[in-house]
């Protein structure tokens, strides 16, 4: 009995068909009782699903011959998610052997990629080194000829060194990357000694041309309408009084709407104090809240287009809400969103 | 060894646009499963270049074509001339450069990266880009051009995917645990100073008062902090950094909205760095993080919609926050969000479908940056003057829109205590030489400065002021403090006689041209950035060409002679 993961390239889920079909051929491969659990790829890349570790025997994965190589951090998903002697299937390009190796699998003859039982000797390493040393690495060098019977223990495999597997040969690089990590070091700034940046500007160093736009339009061939700040093309003052023309039109409206509303606030009153006399002792009040709160809609006031009630962001150029907040019919809106000045 | 997976994405920024653009770079990198670090320059540790073999540089160009503040320490590392020519020959870069071209030298500071980063080895993995602001048909089409073409580089030498989902939602970058215990609920003000590093100073407020009529349309504020440990230690053009602080009344408003009010008050652990100048408050829960960290009230940009869309159910609702997460429709994000200074908490209220999950707040919400003023006191340990115009305007939007930083400002009551923190600017201005000095409206601050550090001395220098202000018995700040002074005055009133800065220095072409040619005098400008500068800088040139018989050529390498003799200033914003 298996447990098999089944990952599916976006452009293969397109056809239901194809994935049943898929589905079908991975079953016939396991053993009986076995179960699949299926999902797209892009799901896994983008960390939207997660597995258990050591949850899987089998991940399958199909994908179009053209799809893009799968990067390492998916394998070191992969490889986290299989249990040990589990393997990864698919139809895997040359050059993606290296990474799957780089993530600690064994490249099987067939293709497939084989998940190695973990090693046991880094505990036996551990217990030996009693004394405290951090530094394990080079220890267990020298413990091989003394210890005959720890090499025989510890012989690792060539996957079970793949974290640091690079070291030897880039040995040149370490020093590099060594004498270069000598200068990256903001404490130790010589700010006596730097050089004279305005010589930078330079366009004769910068030899590679910029990009800048082919087309110098902006989709839908839109009109910037944006004033400089100390504008003096006139722009600004347009805009003022634009502005200025619009809160105008504004009071209008919430001028009309507040006196509809002071209107429904009286009646409203005056029950409550026919009800106050007939029932003596009990006292009614509006609270703060109540009397910032005004009725919003007016019949017939929910606009040409029906976007204005849903504020701003929907509102065409020169509709009298502008700046108002949204409104339903019917809703009740506090006044406290607009501000002081009403 | 390296991880071809690996980008890092570096930006230096000044009002926040190369940083939106870094992120949302950033995003589509993510999305093609690149393991992105995004982070101003500032904030990247130097070491970890040893590992970068992918990098990108996106950075505006201050005034004066210098790099951003939040980009200078790493730019100065990379300066040093004992850097070997191979030292990044393991990094493959581009860069982006944000610029505007009514300034002289935009795009300097990524022509100067560039350049720097070629120095040392580095390879051009795809052209660099340089946009302009007065581009008629504004910046973002470079940013869309530059971004394909490196796109289309970065599939030459690592594995793209061609059928990437943008709508299915990563997960989060910040995350953090909310923990069962409470925070003993404490005065928010107490909350500010508590903070875990000790990079900030903590002062009283002295004093605080308006210092322009009340029938003036602005309120500007004199400001004064008494250091709590008196070992201050400033000079003539430094500056001070606030940290700014949320009304509470939002942020207990916008928590409820959330629904997330039940747990405001738990204390919360950051798996890793929020990356806060000024390190982050004590205790921490989301109240005081939502208090003091996240700015609620920013103007949303691209960055936060291209996460913000993924939280509505609504399908109208959707498409629209979607379509400002996108560069290539910044227009409509400009008419909705920029151009009413619209909130990040408006936006939120006004599209009601949403439903934003806790874990992503940290990603969403950007982070309230510390805010600078020039210092107009002169050097004092104990105390600290800052003159600061309080920001208040109408947009189309009913409520007044007001300043983060200058609205928590004018709560600030005598016997406040705040954390603070200053800034050395090492300005060369100090010189025995003559010193010419414009600072219209709050221009005046550092010029404040200067003028009470060299009437402090034995015998001052020379010092001519050109104050511009619109009334005399309005605006015209410190006003009373010029008179008897061993000064020379010009002042220019808008709204009376008429005139600004510019005009009056013209009218004192000979002594202007006299102090500069002759006296080899320092020049000083301070004030809003903008055409005001290049108004000021098109005076002189032309003063010196009318008094020298000058060409204009002529008179433009004077000015940049004296600018490299460190004569010529300008701080503006």
């Amino acid at each position: 009995m298996s447990n098999a993961l089944l990952l599916l390239h976006p452009t293969i889920v397109t056809s239901q068909h194809e994935v049943e079909l898929y589905k079908a051929q991975l079953l016939a491969s396991l053993p009986q009782g076995s179960s699949i659990s299926q999902n797209v790829i892009d799901r896994v890349a983008n960390n939207l699903v997660s597995f258990e570790d050591a949850s899987f025997d089998v991940i399958n994965y199909i994908s179009p011959p053209e799809a893009p190589k799968l990067p390492s951090v998916v394998l070191s998903l992969f490889y986290n998610a299989l249990k040990p002697n589990g393997k990864v299937e698919g139809a895997f390009t040359n050059d993606a052997k290296l990474e799957a190796i780089m993530a600690g699998f064994l490249v099987q003859p067939d293709g497939s990629w084989l998940k190695p039982q973990p090693m046991k000797t880094t505990v036996l390493l551990k217990k030996r080194d009693s004394n405290g040393s951090k530094k394990l690495l080079p220890k267990f060098k020298k413990a091989e000829s003394a210890l005959p019977t720890f090499k025989r223990a510890n012989s690792p495999t060539l996957t079970d060194t793949s974290d640091f597997g690079d070291e030897d040969s880039d040995s040149v690089t370490a020093k590099l990357r060594e004498t270069k990590l000598t200068f990256l070091d903001m404490d130790d700034m010589d700010e006596s000694e730097l050089i004279d940046e305005d010589a930078l500007v330079d366009q004769s160093l910068l030899a590679k041309p910029i990009v800048v736009p082919v087309k110098c339009e902006l989709p839908g061939g839109k009109k910037r309408r944006k004033a400089c700040k100390d504008c003096t093309c006139g722009l600004k003052e347009k805009e003022e009084a634009e502005e200025k023309e619009h809160r105008s039109a504004q009071d209008i409206l919430l001028g009309s709407m507040a006196k509809s509303a002071d209107a429904e606030a009286r009646k409203i009153e005056e029950r409550i104090s026919k009800r106050a006399a007939s029932k003596l002792g009990e006292e009614v009040k509006f609270t703060s809240e109540d009397i910032t709160e005004i009725d919003f809609t007016i019949q017939g006031k929910t606009g040409g287009c029906g976007s204005c009630a849903l504020g701003d962001a929907f509102r065409c150029d020169g509709c009298p809400y502008l700046g108002l907040p949204p409104f339903k019919p019917g809703q009740v809106i506090s006044l406290d969103s607009f501000g002081e000045d009403i | 060894m390296t991880n071809q997976r690996n980008l890092v994405i570096l930006f230096g920024s000044e009002t926040g646009n190369s940083a939106d653009l870094a992120h949302v770079l950033a995003r589509k990198c993510r999305y093609q499963q690149f393991n992105v670090t995004v982070t101003p320059m500032n904030r990247f540790e130097v070491k970890n270049l040893l590992e970068t073999s992918i990098l990108v540089v996106i950075c505006s160009t201050m005034g004066q074509g210098d790099i951003p503040r939040n980009a200078t320490k790493f730019w100065k590392f990379m300066l040093q001339k004992k850097l070997p020519s191979n030292l990044l020959n393991h990094v493959r870069f581009t860069t982006f450069g944000l610029g505007d071209s009514s300034y002289p030298k935009y795009n300097h500071a990524i022509r100067k990266i560039h350049n720097r980063f070629l120095q040392l080895g580095a390879i051009e993995m795809s052209p660099r880009g340089e946009s302009d602001e007065q581009s008629p048909l504004g910046s973002e089409v470079f940013y869309i051009e530059w971004e394909k073409v490196f796109f289309e580089n970065l599939g030459k030498i690592c594995v793209l995917f061609d059928d990437v989902n943008s709508d299915t939602l990563l997960p989060p970058e910040n995350t953090f645990v909310v923990l069962g215990e409470k925070a003993a609920t404490e005065d928010s003000k107490l909350v500010a100073l508590n903070r875990a590093g000790d990079t900030t100073r903590k002062g009283t407020i002295v004093f605080n008062k308006r210092i322009t009529a009340e029938t003036h349309y602005q309120d500007v504020r004199q400001l004064v902090i008494e250091d709590d440990s008196g070992s201050l230690a400033y000079s003539p053009g430094d500056t001070v950094a606030l940290y700014p602080t949320n009304d509470s009344e939002d942020v207990d408003q916008l928590l409820r909205y959330l629904k997330w009010d039940h747990i405001a008050d738990n204390l919360i652990q950051l798996n890793g760095e929020l990356g806060v100048d000024g390190e982050v408050v004590m205790p921490l829960t989301l109240r005081s993080l939502f208090t003091h960290h996240l700015d609620i009230n920013a103007i949303p940009r691209r960055s936060f919609f291209q996460i913000l869309y993924h939280f509505s159910d609504n399908e109208r609702h959707r498409e629209k926050l979607k379509e400002f997460s996108l560069v290539e429709e910044s227009e409509s994000l400009y008419d909705y969000a920029n151009r009413p200074r619209r909130s990040i908490m408006e936006v939120i209220q006004e599209f009601e479908s949403l439903h934003i999950p806790l874990e992503h707040c940290l990603d969403l919400f950007p982070l309230i940056h510390p805010r600078l003023f020039s210092i107009s006191s002169g050097p004092d340990s104990r105390r600290v003057e800052l003159t600061i115009a309080i920001v208040e305007y109408k947009t189309i939007i009913r409520k007044v829109r007001k300043g983060l930083c200058t609205r928590w400002i004018k709560t600030l009551q005598k016997g406040d205590q705040i954390v603070f923190e200053v800034h050395r600017n090492n300005l060369k201005l100090d010189s025995q030489t003559p010193i010419i000095m414009v600072g219209p409206g709050t221009g005046i601050a550092p010029m404040k400065s200067l003028i009470e550090y060299e009437l402090g001395k034995d015998i001052p220098r020379d010092m001519y002021l050109f104050t511009g202000h619109r009334y005399r018995s309005q605006d015209f700040l410190y006003g009373s403090q010029w008179e008897n002074r061993k000064l020379q005055l010009f002042t220019s009133f808008s709204r009376e006689s008429g005139g600004y800065v510019q005009e009056r220095l013209y009218e004192h072409k000979e002594l202007v041209n006299d102090l500069l040619i002759n006296q080899k005098a320092y020049f000083y400008l301070c004030g809003s950035s903008g055409k005001m500068p290049i108004q000021i800088r098109i005076t002189i040139e032309t003063i010196l060409q009318e008094c020298n018989d000058w060409s204009e050529d002529k008179a433009k390498q004077y000015l940049q002679q004296i600018e490299s003799e460190h004569r010529y200033f300008q701080e503006t914003w």
